[in-house]
C-alpha cells in the first residue's frame, strides 16, 4: 500500500518534471568544436592506411603472440576498498538527493553534469586508463552486499540466468541511456527525472540480481558492468582475483573473445552510438531528416536510425569477416570468427568516443568547479568557487583537431594490432592474406569516424534549435554574473 | 630484421610528416610584407574589420551567409537587419545585439577564440546561423 503510493508519487513527479521541461535540449550544450578541415581529413585517412600496412609489415613474421607475462602483479590492499565503496555510495546518494531537493535547472544542479560528464565520460576514460575498477565501487553492488549483510540472505539467484538472454539486458539499457542523452528532448537533463531514472535503474538491478544471482547479473545484465569491463580491456591495468596486474596496454583485448552474439552488438553500439551523435549534427544528416520529415516524425527517424546503427556496422563487419574467412581458407563459421575478432573493435570505439567527447568534458566539465561549492543551486559557496565562469579558451580549435586525429589514429593502430594478433591465433595458414580484409575493415571504420568529424555542421532547423539553444543558453548563464539570489558574494 | 623495421617506421613517419606540411595551408601573414608607404603602414596597423551583412525575415537569414567564416584575431563587424524587434545572441563569445524592426544594427568584436559559435535569435529561440573562426 505504502509502496504503491510511493510509486504513484514518483510517477507524478516524473511526469510533472518531464512535461514542462521538454523545451530543454539534449543532454549537453555546445562545445564550439569546428569540423576538421578537408586537408587534415585526407591526410589522416591516408595516415590510417599507411600505418595499417606498417603494422602489418612489422608484425607479419611474428609467431602467434604468447600471452605476455604480466609486468608486475600485486595483491590489492583491501584497506583501500572500504573508503572507495563508501565514497561511491555517498556520491550516488548525493546525486539522487540533489536531483530531488536541488534546483531544477540542469546547470545549477550537481547531479546532471556529474552524471553525464564526470560519470559517463570521466569515469569511462579513467577506466580505459586505470583498468576496470568498477566492480569495487559499483554502488549497486555495494548496496546489494549491505542488504545481504543486513538480511542474511545471499543473492545467489532464484533462477539461473537464461543463457539465451546473453548481454541483451545490458544492451537494452545502453540503447535507453543513449536515447536519453541524445534524443529525449532533454528529459535526461532535468535533475528530478535523472534521479528518478537512476533510482529505478538501481532498484531494477537489485531485483534482477536477486532473481538471477548477482554473479550472473553483473556479468550479463547490468549495463555499466558490461560497458566498463569492455573498456577495462584496453587498460594497462587488470584486476583479477584480488590482485592488481600491470600489463601491456591493449593486451587484454587479445585474450578471450565475445562469448555471445549480443556482446558483439554491444561493442558495435559503443562505436555506432558515438558515430550517430557526431553524424546527426552534420549538414548532410540535417538534409536527410528534413527530407524524410514529410513522412515521419524527426524524433522517430532519429530513434530508428540510432537503433539501426549497430546493425549497419554489423553488416559491414560480417562482410569483411566473410572475406577474411575466404582468403584464409578457413573452415570456421563466419559467426564464430565474428565473435573472435569483436574485441579488436573496442580500441576504435573507445578512442573515437574520447575524440568526440573530450572537448565537451573539458569545457562543460568546468561546471563542476562551481557546482562543488553550490551542488544544489541554492546560492551556497562552500569552497568559494561558486562563481567560477566557464573558460572556453582553454582549447583552441586547432588543438582539438590534432588531438582528435591523433586519438582516432592511435585507436586504429591498436585495433589493427589486436586483430592481427587474433588472426595469428585463429588461422593456421594464410595469415598474410587473411589480414587484408580485417585491415580494410579497420580502415573503413576509422575513415568513417574521421569523415564524420570533418563534416560541416548544420545550422539547425528552427524547431530543433529552439530546444538546443535553451540549454546552451542556460549553460552560458553560468558565465554571466551570478543570479541575484546570491547576496553578499563578492567576485 | 630489427633495423629493417626501424627504417620502415622512420620512412613512413617522414612521408607522413612531409605530406602533413605539404597539405597544411600556409598562414598568410600580410603584416610581414615589406612596407614602402608610411600611410599604408598606418592602415595596416589598424586592419579594417571584416564586414558581414545579414538580413533576417521571419526568423531566417534571407540575405547574407548563414555561416560566417573568418580567421582568428580578425575584427568582425556584423550589420544585421531584422523585420521584427529581436535580440541576436552570439554563443561562446556571449555577445548580444538588440535589433529594431528594419533598422540596421552593428556588432563589432574581435574574433579571438577559434571554434564554431551559433547565432541565435533570443526571442524566437531559433538558431539562424553560426560564426566559424578558423585557428590562425
Amino acid at each position: 500500500m505504502r509502496l504503491n503510493s510511493f510509486f504513484k508519487a514518483s510517477a507524478l513527479v516524473f511526469l510533472a518534471a518531464a512535461i514542462p521541461q521538454t523545451v530543454l535540449a539534449h543532454a549537453f550544450g555546445q562545445t564550439y568544436t569546428l569540423p576538421v578541415p578537408l586537408w587534415l581529413f585526407l591526410w589522416s585517412a591516408a595516415a590510417a592506411v599507411i600505418v595499417s600496412f606498417l603494422i602489418f609489415g612489422i608484425f607479419v613474421n611474428k609467431k602467434a603472440a604468447q600471452s605476455k607475462p604480466l609486468l608486475t602483479s600485486r595483491v590489492i590492499n583491501s584497506g583501500w576498498l572500504a573508503p572507495a565503496r563508501i565514497i561511491s555510495v555517498a556520491l550516488f546518494i548525493l546525486t539522487i538527493t540533489a536531483g530531488y531537493i536541488g534546483s531544477q535547472e540542469p546547470y545549477l544542479n550537481f547531479n546532471v553534469p556529474f552524471f553525464w560528464l564526470i560519470f559517463m565520460l570521466g569515469l569511462t576514460y579513467s577506466i580505459a586508463i586505470f583498468g576496470d575498477f568498477w566492480p569495487f565501487i559499483n554502488p549497486i553492488k555495494n548496496i546489494i552486499e549491505w542488504i545481504e549483510g543486513l538480511t542474511k540472505t545471499k543473492f545467489t539467484g532464484v533462477e539461473s540466468y537464461p543463457g539465451k538472454l546473453g548481454y541483451y539486458p545490458a544492451l537494452l539499457f545502453f540503447f535507453f541511456i543513449i536515447w536519453l542523452e541524445l534524443l529525449s528532448d532533454g528529459i535526461g537533463i532535468v535533475p528530478r527525472n535523472l534521479s528518478f531514472i537512476l533510482i529505478t535503474y538501481v532498484n531494477l538491478n537489485i531485483l534482477f540480481a536477486y532473481w538471477y544471482g548477482k554473479e550472473a547479473w553483473f556479468k550479463y545484465g547490468e549495463f555499466f558492468s558490461v560497458f566498463f569491463r569492455m573498456l577495462g580491456k584496453v587498460a594497462p591495468v587488470e584486476f583479477s582475483n584480488r590482485r592488481i596486474n600491470l600489463r601491456w596496454p591493449f593486451s587484454g583485448l587479445i585474450k578471450g573473445k565475445a562469448d555471445h552474439f549480443s556482446l558483439l552488438l554491444f561493442i558495435l553500439f559503443m562505436l555506432s552510438s558515438t558515430g550517430f551523435d557526431g553524424f546527426r549534427e552534420t549538414a548532410i544528416w540535417g538534409e536527410f531528416v528534413t527530407n524524410l520529415s514529410k513522412w515521419l516524425n524527426p524524433q522517430l527517424i532519429n530513434a530508428i536510425c540510432l537503433i539501426l546503427s549497430p546493425f549497419i556496422l554489423l553488416a559491414i563487419y560480417l562482410v569483411f569477416i566473410w572475406l577474411m574467412k575466404l582468403m584464409a581458407g578457413s573452415n570456421k563459421k563466419v559467426g564464430d570468427l565474428a565473435l573472435v575478432f569483436s574485441f579488436s573493435l573496442i580500441p576504435i570505439a573507445v578512442f573515437y568516443n574520447v575524440a568526440h567527447y573530450f572537448p565537451m568534458l573539458l569545457i562543460q566539465g568546468q561546471t563542476m568547479i562551481s557546482l562543488v561549492s553550490d551542488p544544489l543551486g541554492l546560492g551556497w559557496n562552500l569552497f568559494g568557487t561558486a562563481d567560477y565562469q566557464l573558460d572556453i579558451r582553454i582549447i583552441d580549435a586547432a588543438t582539438v583537431w590534432y588531438s582528435q586525429i591523433a586519438l582516432i589514429i592511435i585507436g586504429h593502430i591498436a585495433a589493427v594490432y589486436v586483430a592481427h594478433m587474433e588472426a595469428l591465433q585463429v588461422f593456421s595458414k594464410n595469415t598474410l592474406l587473411s589480414q587484408l580484409p580485417i585491415l580494410g575493415l579497420m580502415v573503413f571504420y576509422t575513415v568513417i569516424s574521421l569523415w564524420i568529424i570533418a563534416q560541416p555542421i548544420a545550422v539547425e532547423a528552427a524547431k530543433e534549435s529552439s530546444k538546443n539553444a535553451e540549454f546552451s543558453q542556460n549553460l552560458e548563464g553560468l558565465r554571466q554574473p551570478p543570479p541575484p539570489e546570491r547576496p553578499g558574494v563578492q567576485p | 630484421m630489427k633495423t629493417r623495421n626501424i627504417i620502415i617506421i622512420v620512412l613512413a613517419a617522414a612521408i607522413l610528416a612531409g605530406a602533413f606540411l605539404w597539405l597544411k595551408p600556409k598562414t598568410e601573414n600580410q603584416s610581414k610584407e615589406p612596407e614602402t608607404n608610411l600611410s599604408e603602414q598606418k592602415e595596416q596597423a589598424t586592419p579594417k574589420p571584416q564586414e558581414f551583412q545579414i538580413t533576417i525575415k521571419e526568423n531566417k537569414i534571407v540575405s547574407g551567409n548563414s555561416v560566417i567564416r573568418v580567421k582568428r584575431d580578425q575584427e568582425v563587424k556584423l550589420k544585421v537587419t531584422s523585420d521584427v524587434a529581436e535580440e541576436l545572441h552570439l554563443h561562446g563569445y556571449d555577445k548580444t545585439l538588440d535589433l529594431e524592426p528594419n533598422v540596421q544594427s552593428e556588432l563589432k568584436f574581435m574574433a579571438d577564440i577559434s571554434g564554431r559559435f551559433p547565432l541565435e535569435l533570443h526571442n524566437a529561440e531559433v538558431e539562424i546561423g553560426a560564426l566559424e573562426v578558423a585557428p590562425e
